[in-house]
């Protein structure tokens, strides 16, 4: 028998953590995926009081971009662990493509509606409020930050509340 | 128009004991995709509902209609009322 070393113990530590394991899952296209009904409404709920804070008071932005930035950051793991699965690595069928298009779609309306109504808001911010330049770029930059929270958040929305869980009953 | 269409692709796994992973890998497609189509929350394409009705070996209207199957009970008590 031999004795393990400190790195055995390491290593035996890191994989206690499953980390390994996920990571070579989400590889493989094959990690657990989960209808997140909450996850997605906190994130766009952190990501919309930011921009109304930013947008609202100069005094408050700092905290309105940290918000928002929660929000961003949240949103970028819910594609991973959400039902829409990636567009390749994947075994993707017909029931897949159907979920993904229709969450797109939805997503695309979404984020085009609100592109609209953002940038008649921000053009009349910027007169109203008498803006600068840099706070017009602000406010733009954020805007976009916020486009890509709905982006990365919307579709596993529509997607988790579309559609029910199904459990895996005798599949083994 | 957007009409319900009924299975019993279930009904046809159970009798046969076939689990839905084993279905599922006959006819290219993922074990969830078969639970959606049996809980009647997805209708398959045409491709598919043919891929399914190939591997019980039966036509395909005997396994998806726009009108509610009849039970089995309601089948075993008619074939019984029979003489």
């Amino acid at each position: 028998m031999t004795r393990k070393t400190f790195a055995d113990y390491a290593d035996d530590s890191v994989r206690w953590t499953g980390i390994p394991q996920l990571l070579e899952a989400m590889g493989e296209g094959r990690q657990p995926r989960y209808h997140l009904r909450i996850l997605p409404i906190i994130t766009l709920g952190l990501a919309s009081v930011g921009m109304v804070l930013l947008l609202a008071d100069r005094q408050l932005y700092w905290l309105g971009y940290t918000l928002l930035m929660v929000g961003f950051s949240l949103g970028t793991i819910l594609p991973l662990f959400g039902p829409i699965k990636p567009w390749s690595g994947a075994r993707v069928d017909e029931w897949d493509r159907q979920v993904r298009h229709n969450a797109y779609f939805a997503t695309f309306s979404a984020i085009s509606a609100i592109s609209i109504f953002g940038l008649v808001l921000l053009c009349w911010l910027t007169l109203s409020q008498a803006w600068s330049a840099p706070d017009s770029l602000r406010a733009l930059t954020s805007s976009a930050v916020y486009l890509m929270t709905m982006w990365s958040s919307v579709p596993t929305l529509h997607a988790s509340w579309a559609t029910r869980p199904i459990d895996e009953e005798e599949d083994a | 128009m957007n009409a319900e269409i009924y299975n019993r692709i279930a009904l046809f796994r159970a009798e046969r004991g076939i689990s839905r992973r084993t279905l599922a890998d006959a006819v290219g497609v993922n074990p969830q995709t078969i639970g959606y189509l049996e809980r009647g929350d997805y209708k398959p394409s045409l491709e598919l509902a043919m891929k399914i009705a190939a591997y019980f070996g039966v036509a395909v209207e005997h396994l998806f209609s726009f009108t509610p199957f009849e039970s089995v009970a309601a089948v075993l008590r008619r074939a019984g009322d029979t003489p």
